[in-house]
C-alpha cells in the first residue's frame, strides 16, 4: 500500500466519504466559510476539533478586514470554537500548540494545508463550502489520489536548504501531471522537523494534493505511479524566477538587484531557517529593505531567547508580527510597480505580493540573507 | 456565448488578486475578476458566457472568491485541459460546471454551445467531446453547488 492508502484504508483511485479529525480555517477563509455554512447548517459538529487562526491579514490593517474579524468571533463565540488570535501561521501553529493529537485525516482551508503531511497525517486544503460542509457533517469526500515516491539520499550542503531540494523537485515534475495525486517522501530522516515541514509545504507548488514523509511508520510498498530519487548532496543553491515556482535556475546564474527581501511564511520561516539567516546577518549590514517574520509567537520568543532576534534586528532587518506577513500581498510590505522581490515563500505568480508589475524570486533563507548583504540575487557558495 | 480564453497556469491571484479580495460580497468579487490580466472581462461578459483555459486552471491559493467571482459574474461554466483541484471542488461545490479536455481549438471571441451534462461543444458546424464532470459530481452541480444538493438529499451519498 502507499502511505495514502494505509491512511485512508481505500484504494487509489476510489471515492470515499471519510470522517475528519480536524478542521481549520484562518481570518482569510472563514468568512466566506461562514456563509455557505449559514446556508446549510446552524451547530457545527466537532467544535472542540475545530481551530481558527487569525494569520493571513492581522492585526487588521482596514476597517473591511476589522468587520470581517468581528463577524469571525462572533461565529466562533457562537459556536464554541477556540479562535488563535497572534499565534501565529495555522500550519505552524496545529503542531505546535499539540493540536493534531492523533489526527489521520486533516483539512485545512488553506491550500498550504499539506504542510503538516511532515507529521505523517493526510492533510489537505479545500475551499469554504468544502470545509463549511466538513464543519457541518463532520466528514468530507475524497478521491483516493495516486502516489509518487520520492526518495530522499545523502544530505545537503552547508549552504543549502530544503527549499533548495524542493524548487529543483518542482522543477523535475513540472512537465509531469502532479494534479490529484499524492507526494510521498522517504528518507531525508536527518533532516530537522522545520526542514521537513518545508518539503511537505512546497509540494503543494508541484499541484500535488498532498505530501506525507514517512517517519519511519509506513510501509511504503504500495503501486507508485513513479518513483524519483533526490540526492540532497547534488542540490545547489537555486532560485525560482517570475511568475512561477517552476521557473527554476542556479541562484549563481541570476544578476538581479533587487528592492525588497522578505524571510519568513509557513514555508521558511520557522527557528531552523531564521537562525541560519541570524549566522549569515551576524555583525552584516542589509543593504535593502529586508523583512522578517516569525511563523508564530513561541518562534518569536525563541529568537528574543537566544539572541537570533537581535542579530537581525542590529543587522538592519525589520521583525514582523508572527504571521503569514507579505506573502500574500495584502499587508506589511506591499511590492510595488517594478520593484524586485527575493522571498523565501513558495508563490511568486504574478500579482501575488502586490503589484502585478513587481517581479517575485522566491530562494531559500540562507540565499535570501546574503542577497539581502549584497543587494542583488547571490548564490552563497559563492559568498561565504 | 461567448469564449473568454485564458493560457495556462492562471492561478487564482490571476482570478481575484489578494489586495482587491478584501470581501465576499459576489457583485464586488465579479468586479474584480481577472482585474489585472483581462481588465474588460468584468464589463464585458455577457450570462452565459464560457470561461476556457489551458493547463491547471485556477492552481494555487485555497480562496473560493475565485470561482464565486466568475459566477457572479454569470458565467455558464469553465472548460480547461485540467484544472487546480482545490479550484476544481470549489467549482462543483458552487455549482460551476466544467469540462476537461485539450482547448487549443477555441479562441477567444469564438460563439460556442456547451451541453455540460455530456461534454460536447459545438463551434459552428464542428463539434467537439470533452470530459464531463462523473456521476456523483455533476449531480452536486445539477443542483446549483453543494449546500442545495445535501438540503435536498439530506446526506453525500456516492453511487
Amino acid at each position: 500500500m502507499t502511505i495514502v492508502e494505509e491512511i485512508l484504508h481505500a484504494k487509489t483511485g476510489e471515492v470515499i466519504i471519510r470522517d475528519v479529525d480536524l478542521i481549520y480555517a484562518h481570518d482569510g477563509t472563514m468568512p466566506l466559510i461562514i456563509d455557505a455554512f449559514r446556508r446549510a447548517f446552524t451547530k457545527v459538529m466537532r467544535p472542540e476539533r475545530t481551530f481558527i487562526f487569525f494569520d493571513h491579514v492581522y492585526p487588521a490593517p482596514t476597517v473591511k478586514v476589522a468587520n470581517l474579524q468581528m463577524e469571525i468571533r462572533e461565529f466562533a463565540r457562537e459556536q464554541g470554537i477556540r479562535i488563535f488570535e497572534g499565534y501565529g501561521i495555522s500550519h505552524q501553529v496545529v503542531p505546535e500548540e499539540g493540536l493534531l493529537e492523533d489526527a489521520r485525516i486533516v483539512i485545512g482551508a488553506d491550500s498550504h494545508t499539506p504542510t503538516l503531511g511532515a507529521f505523517g497525517v493526510f492533510a489537505v486544503g479545500m475551499g469554504a463550502t468544502d470545509t463549511a460542509v466538513a464543519l457541518g457533517m463532520g466528514k468530507t469526500w475524497l478521491r483516493v489520489p495516486e502516489s509518487v515516491r520520492v526518495n530522499l539520499e545523502g544530505r545537503l550542503d552547508k549552504h543549502v536548504m530544503a527549499m533548495d531540494a524542493m524548487l529543483h523537485l518542482i522543477e523535475l515534475l513540472r512537465k509531469f501531471n502532479m494534479n490529484y495525486r499524492a507526494l510521498e517522501f522517504f528518507g531525508g530522516s536527518d533532516l530537522p522537523i522545520d526542514e521537513k515541514m518545508t518539503i511537505a509545504n512546497l509540494s503543494v507548488e508541484t499541484n500535488a494534493k498532498t505530501a506525507l514523509l514517512d517517519n519511519g511508520d509506513f510501509e511504503g510498498d504500495g503501486s507508485y505511479l513513479r518513483e524519483i530519487t533526490v540526492d540532497l548532496s547534488e542540490i545547489e543553491p537555486f532560485v525560482a524566477l517570475p511568475h512561477h515556482p517552476g521557473n527554476v535556475e542556479r541562484a549563481g546564474r541570476i544578476n538581479r538587484k533587487i528592492d525588497q527581501v522578505f524571510i519568513g511564511s509557513c514555508t521558511n520561516g520557522r527557528l531552523e531557517h531564521l537562525r541560519r539567516v541570524a549566522e549569515i546577518l551576524e555583525g552584516e549590514r542589509v543593504r535593502v529593505r529586508t523583512l522578517i517574520a516569525p511563523a508564530s509567537r513561541r518562534i518569536y520568543l525563541r529568537m528574543i531567547e537566544d539572541g537570533t532576534a537581535k542579530i537581525l534586528n542590529d543587522a538592519g532587518a525589520v521583525i514582523l508580527p508572527p504571521g503569514c506577513g507579505p506573502c500574500l500581498g495584502r499587508h506589511m510590505g506591499v511590492a510595488g510597480d517594478g520593484e524586485i522581490v527575493l522571498s523565501t515563500t513558495n508563490r511568486n505568480f504574478r500579482g501575488r505580493m502586490g503589484s502585478p508589475n513587481a517581479e517575485i524570486y522566491l530562494a531559500s533563507p540562507i540565499t535570501a540573507a546574503v542577497s539581502a548583504i549584497y543587494g542583488e540575487i547571490t548564490n552563497p557558495e559563492d559568498a561565504l | 456565448m461567448r469564449v473568454w480564453k485564458f493560457g495556462d497556469d492562471v492561478s487564482t491571484d490571476a482570478i481575484t488578486p489578494g489586495r482587491y479580495n478584501l470581501t465576499k460580497d459576489p457583485r464586488e468579487l465579479a468586479r474584480i475578476a481577472f482585474i489585472e490580466i483581462r481588465p474588460e472581462f468584468s464589463k464585458e461578459v455577457r450570462r452565459g458566457d464560457v470561461v476556457v483555459g489551458g493547463k491547471n486552471f485556477g492552481i494555487g491559493s485555497s480562496r473560493e472568491s475565485a470561482p464565486l467571482a466568475l459566477k457572479a459574474a454569470g458565467i455558464s461554466g469553465i472548460i480547461a485541459k485540467s484544472f487546480g483541484r482545490i479550484f476544481y471542488r470549489n467549482c462543483i461545490n458552487l455549482g460551476i460546471p466544467l469540462l476537461t479536455g485539450d482547448t487549443d481549438w477555441l479562441n477567444d471571441g469564438d460563439e460556442v454551445e456547451v451541453d455540460w451534462q455530456r461534454g460536447i461543444v459545438r463551434k459552428g458546424r464542428e463539434v467537439r467531446q470533452f470530459r464531463p464532470l462523473e456521476g456523483f459530481l455533476f449531480e452536486i452541480v445539477r443542483n446549483g453547488g453543494i449546500v442545495q444538493y445535501l438540503q435536498r438529499r439530506g446526506d453525500l451519498c456516492i453511487g
